[in-house]
């Protein structure tokens, strides 16, 4: 791009960003707004000589890389949780942030939910897969263009269907939609809806079809949740009928219950870009200004407000230890008005209010720290907790296999947790 | 040059039926260009050519069986060029499922949607409980296609497949509904032809900014 051939392209793009940001669009002009230009500049680039002799497979990386980049900078005018930080504020135009709130809040109150009531295949270690592939869903929320979006979901399945040939189950719907359903009440990603109808919007629509677009459709069953009276709602009440006593047993609000009992291993995210980090064990393609820091450790289960969450830094922001810092792009002390806005906004929402646990200490990003002997340290410390965890996960998948040599495979991976089970897998398939 | 078109299957059945089986032994064993799907079994792509020299490959959606998950199979019949709707031969029980899921399609799909009744298990025709007769009365009285399979021997797996190729509106490509697709960012599997065609398609479109 920096090339002088694809100056005109460059040129094209640096006028559409400009343009965009000028004005508000709604959710469906930017839509055709942004695939128009998408479809407009892939012809541009096709005729510059940078491209002009690609094959067909590197242009469409190259598209892909457009896509992303256009993505990026357009994330905090079309990703809907980010157009209400923006400031001045932007009206928000499609009612993701209710149905994000809605869908959250009745997910919390299943948070006690077990495998047994949802038909989740269960076994010996199960659980590890469970709590990898709801880290992988989590993930979502720390990517902004609709792709690596998308791949996270993918990962999180794949994982799913790691789980099922692991417990020698049959492959096929009647496992995986229960898995997909249960992890997705499990992990309750923030703003789940508004993630999956950012992909929805602003992803390829021909990378939407066919498989992508059958393991989107099965994430989208989750948002039956929200609904009472569709399948989900169904099956909870079947499940609140032979589920009463259980309930009695559970003390107080029941997802702070739950975060004490469940993924207790769950390394605390933290500042890891640029090494091999356990908290991604797939490689994203392109990693920018995303940082594992930036997923809550306190809102994992029931986020009671959107603005609760750390935002992440905005687009640019550097790669290395910053997230300790505020971004450069992230809105500082958001002003009180834009909070009360948004309060008002989700309050209508708020029927199952009460029972809503008080936050669960959101931590705030931690004050700059600018000690960086400390910061190395707590960095050591952090790997070694981190290493630590995903032995153990892996002893807990693979419980079969000599702990030596699940050390060995974590090793010869880099502590990478993906790749391990992949080799684990690969080779207890292989017997 | 040969043609080739591409359509969404839906698959629907109980959850004991063998669904699943009957599509992994399709997509397996049937033909040599099985390739493992990236992601998992609940998606598959099986290609049947036709004695024409046109190939058809389906795209196979799974759905989950269980009664309870009954009502998200909206979301995977979409937009669905046919259905193949499973029973088990040695459970009546399943035929009835399976008809209630054939009325719910005959209702809510694309009204052009061409449906496949299909007993599997003819393995078993030992304990059977469903006969012939019965089943293939009942197909012909809603006009839906049928046969029987054995996921485990193979036997009917094929055949059931290749008529649905064959009975399928072979004149307009489903495929227009890429349309939307850019050019040049052509779906990574497979579907050569198909590209192609989006790629003369998208003209020089005005940016609209």
């Amino acid at each position: 791009m920096k090339l002088k051939p694809a100056e005109p392209v460059a040129k094209y793009l640096r006028s559409f960003l400009g343009n965009f940001a000028k004005r508000t669009f709604t959710v469906n002009d930017q839509v055709k707004l942004i695939n128009d230009f998408l479809n407009f500049i892939s012809v541009r680039m096709r005729e510059s000589d940078v491209w002009r002799t690609a094959s067909d497979a590197e242009f469409d990386n190259a598209m892909e890389g457009m896509e992303k980049l256009v993505m990026n900078r357009l994330y905090d005018f079309t990703f809907t949780p980010q157009v209400i930080r923006m400031i001045p504020p932007r009206p928000v135009t499609s009612d993701d942030l209710e149905r994000d709130e809605v869908l959250s809040q009745r997910i919390a109150l299943f948070a006690w939910i077990e495998p047994k009531h949802l038909d989740v295949p269960e076994g010996e270690g199960s659980e590890g897969f469970i709590m990898f592939a709801q880290q992988e869903l989590l993930k979502i929320t720390h990517y902004k263009a609709p792709r690596d979006k998308l791949i996270c979901i993918l990962n999180c399945c794949k994982v799913i269907f790691g789980l099922i040939r692991h417990l020698h189950k049959e492959e096929g719907a009647d496992n995986f939609v229960p898995i997909l359903i249960y992890i997705v009440l499990k992990a309750n990603p923030d703003h789940l809806l508004s993630n999956v109808e950012f992909i929805n919007r602003f992803r390829n629509p021909a990378k939407l079809q066919s498989e992508a677009g059958y393991y989107l459709s099965s994430l989208k069953t989750g948002d039956t949740i929200s609904k009472p009276l569709s399948a989900i709602g169904r099956i909870f009440n079947e499940v609140l009928d032979n589920a009463e006593e259980s309930l009695q047993n559970l003390p107080g609000p029941f997802h702070q219950f739950e975060q004490l009992t469940s993924m207790p291993q769950t390394p605390v995210p933290h500042p890891e870009d640029g090494q091999p980090s356990i908290q991604t064990p797939y490689k994203p393609r392109i990693r920018k200004a995303n940082s594992p820091l930036h997923s809550p450790s306190g809102s994992r289960y029931g986020t009671p407000d959107p603005e609760e969450t750390p935002t992440r830094p905005g687009a640019g922001a550097p790669y290395t230890n910053q997230p300790l810092a505020i971004g450069p792009s992230q809105p500082t002390g958001r002003p009180l008005s834009q909070h009360t806005r948004i309060q008002s906004l989700v309050q209508s929402e708020r029927d199952l209010q009460h029972l809503q646990a008080p936050p669960l200490h959101v931590s705030r990003t931690p004050t700059p720290n600018l000690d960086l002997a400390g910061l190395q340290e707590e960095i050591d410390r952090v790997h070694e907790n981190a290493a630590e965890a995903a032995r153990e996960t892996l002893k807990q998948i693979f419980p079969s296999t000599d702990v030596e040599i699940v050390e060995w495979v974590l090793e010869a991976n880099e502590g990478d947790l993906g790749k391990s089970i992949e080799a684990l897998l690969e080779m207890s398939s292989g017997k | 040059m040969s043609k080739q078109f591409q359509f969404k299957l839906v698959l629907l059945g109980e959850s004991a039926v063998g669904k699943s089986s009957l599509v992994l032994r399709f997509v397996k064993d049937q033909f040599d260009d099985y390739r493992e799907s990236t992601i998992g079994a609940a998606f598959l792509t099986q290609t049947v050519s036709l004695e024409d020299g046109t190939t058809v490959k389906f795209e196979i959606w799974d759905t989950a069986g269980q009664e309870r998950y009954k009502s998200l199979a909206p979301m995977y019949y979409r937009n669905a060029n046919c259905a193949v709707v499973v029973y088990d031969i040695t459970q009546t029980a399943s035929l009835e499922k399976a008809r209630s899921w054939i009325r719910e399609l005959q209702r809510q799909a694309d009204p052009s949607i061409v449906i496949a009744l299909c007993g599997n298990k003819s393995d078993l025709s030992a304990r059977r409980q469903v006969t012939e007769e019965e089943a293939k009365k009942y197909a012909d009285e809603e006009g839906l296609m049928w046969g029987e399979t054995s996921a485990k021997s193979g036997e009917g797996v094929a055949e059931i497949f290749t008529a649905i190729a064959k009975k399928l509106p072979l004149t307009a490509p489903p495929s227009a509904r890429s349309g939307a697709a850019r050019p040049g960012a052509a779906a990574r599997t497979g579907g050569v032809d198909l590209n192609k065609q989006a790629n003369t398609q998208a003209g020089n479109e005005g940016c609209n900014c």
